[in-house]
């Protein structure tokens, strides 16, 4: 496909993206300067390489911004390291890791990551949420967006190649600490139930979810996003993914009931 | 995270349970390159590539989160459009669930003209839609995004309309902004009212309710727009459609918008 890539990227109307794109995320910061030229230059890099990959299977402009938001976050990487997170942490979901990111590591304003994340005009995702989010981040861990001192080593560690793996270490715990918290409001907690093996083993195979319905209630109940954004972001009518959610949620609600995993007042 | 109600916690809190124990399926089709998401965005696989692009994003935790970087900045990347746009930016896309052609347009006026003329076909009073529609208006009003506006004097015919909508809001117990009008607003208009208030509603005030609800259900299900009895127009020089239709509305929701503006 023969597409005039040095004339896209350099127009007007690039340039204010790609700057806009990097403020964003950095704000307004040398940063911010330094990203933008990052990413010009790793797009013409190789007689534009990259943006020759272009098939039309989407829309020229879409694709760019998807080779944009990536040597964005390329440059962050580079500049501020690829650490990990406490495993705390990587079981909230993204939202928690993008904001422990943002603040923590990056030491941006707690403002400006909380207007990120809730996105214009709040369209993707609740902004008290997110300040409770920030303040349980920063009550766990003091150091978190001071700007002097050492950060603790043991908070953290550099991430090593495989470290991505998603393992099923920490599965039960986990489990256990959200069936408590399930039963907080609504009756007393039968543990040992959950603590056998058996039990997760047998939940493993009576719960069917579709991966549309993992994906939306991924983005709904761990990261918060809210349905209208959902939806725009897949292009389902307004109100499926609410009803694939529910639907999801009353089937899970119903498996654990059959096994009396929920106490009838969960039910 | 979502949640402010135990029932949403629990949701949450099951919803976590369940993704913990199905993960790491095996996904369908070849990994999505940077192509495959812009088009997900671009609203532009088909049916089969859709669904193996959101197997892999449903199951590949490093996709999912490139995934989550792109739909954060997408707005930005949409409203920095100063100038004409490379390609047809103007042209509607059509949703992969839509078919092709206007068999659903015709299927729906073809409904909505049935409601219309069914002989003996009631149309519900107010109180009875907002019990009907109460769920719609739930999540309408859950997706209401949080406004600072400052609250700001206005005539007695726009505070009444306010302060229906801020009763349509409290039938679900919820105080939200309504179509850019902060919640503020929304609730010293109520204030106002309340102190002035007959033995009967005012007209603004009835209309008020009728313009939640209506917005809320042309959110979700414009079809049903035509099953409620709209109230008289506060303005003795607003016409009704005939049927009522959501571009109604929404010129109504900007009538009013207007008249808010500092």
């Amino acid at each position: 496909m023969t597409i005039d890539w040095p004339a896209i990227v350099f127009s007007e109307q690039t340039q204010g993206r790609i700057r806009a794109l990097c403020e964003r995320r950095f704000g307004h910061t040398a940063d911010a300067e330094v990203a933008s030229d990052y990413v010009l230059e790793h797009l013409s890099s190789g007689d534009w390489a990259q943006c020759r990959k272009f098939t039309g299977k989407s829309r020229p402009e879409t694709f760019l911004y998807t080779l944009c938001s990536n040597l964005v976050e390329e440059y962050a990487r580079k500049k501020f390291g690829r650490i990990r997170p406490p495993s705390w942490l990587q079981q909230l979901g993204d939202t928690w890791l993008t904001l422990w990111k943002f603040i923590c590591l990056e030491r941006q304003p707690v403002p400006v990551a909380i207007d990120r994340l809730a996105g214009e005009d709040d369209a993707l995702r609740d902004r008290h949420a997110l300040t409770d989010m920030v303040k349980t981040i920063k009550a766990r861990l003091p150091w978190c967006g001071q700007q002097s001192g050492e950060i603790p080593l043991e908070e953290y560690h550099q991430d090593t190649p495989g470290d991505d793996d998603n393992s099923d270490d920490g599965l039960e715990p986990l489990l256990l600490l959200l069936h408590q918290l399930v039963l907080e409001q609504t009756g007393e907690p039968s543990l040992s139930a959950w603590q056998n093996p058996d039990t997760l083993q047998a939940l493993r195979g009576a719960i069917t979810l579709s991966d549309e319905q993992r994906l939306i209630l991924r983005m709904a109940y761990v990261d918060g996003l809210k349905f209208s954004a959902i939806a725009r972001s897949l292009n389902l009518p307004t109100h499926q993914p609410a009803r694939l959610a529910q639907r999801a949620v009353a089937h899970i609600r119903e498996v654990l009931a059959s096994r009396q995993l929920l106490p009838e007042g969960g039910e | 995270m979502t949640s402010n109600t135990s029932g949403q916690r629990q949701d949450e809190y099951l919803s976590r349970i369940a993704l913990a124990l199905t993960q790491a399926q095996p996904a369908q089709g070849s990994e999505p390159d940077d192509e495959d998401l812009a088009a997900l965005l671009d609203n532009m696989l088909d049916a089969t590539r859709r669904k193996e692009v959101i197997s892999h994003l449903a199951n590949n935790p490093a996709l999912y989160q490139r995934w989550q970087q792109l739909l954060a900045n997408h707005d930005l990347w949409i409203s920095n459009n100063t100038v004409t746009s490379i390609a047809s930016a103007g042209t509607k896309r059509r949703r992969w669930w839509q078919p092709a052609g206007g068999v659903t347009a015709a299927a729906a006026a073809l409904f909505a003209g049935w409601l219309v003329i069914k002989p003996g076909h009631d149309l519900l009073t107010l109180d009875q839609a907002y019990q009907q529609f109460s769920p719609q208006l739930t999540r309408y009003l859950d997706d209401q995004p949080y406004m600072r506006a400052l609250p700001i004097a206005v005539d007695s015919e726009v505070t009444d309309i306010l302060a229906g909508i801020y009763q349509g809001q409290q039938t679900r117990n919820m105080t939200t902004s309504f179509a850019g009008i902060g919640r503020a607003q929304l609730v010293l208009a109520s204030e106002e009212y309340q102190q002035r208030a007959g033995s009967s509603p005012t007209l603004g005030f009835e209309w008020g309710r009728w313009l939640l609800l209506s917005h809320a259900i042309c959110s979700a299900d414009p079809d049903s727009l035509t099953l409620i009895a709209p109230p008289t127009p506060p303005n003795a020089e607003t016409a009704l459609p005939e049927p009522l239709n959501c571009a109604f509305v929404d010129t109504q929701v900007s009538a009013l918008q207007q008249l808010l503006k500092q």
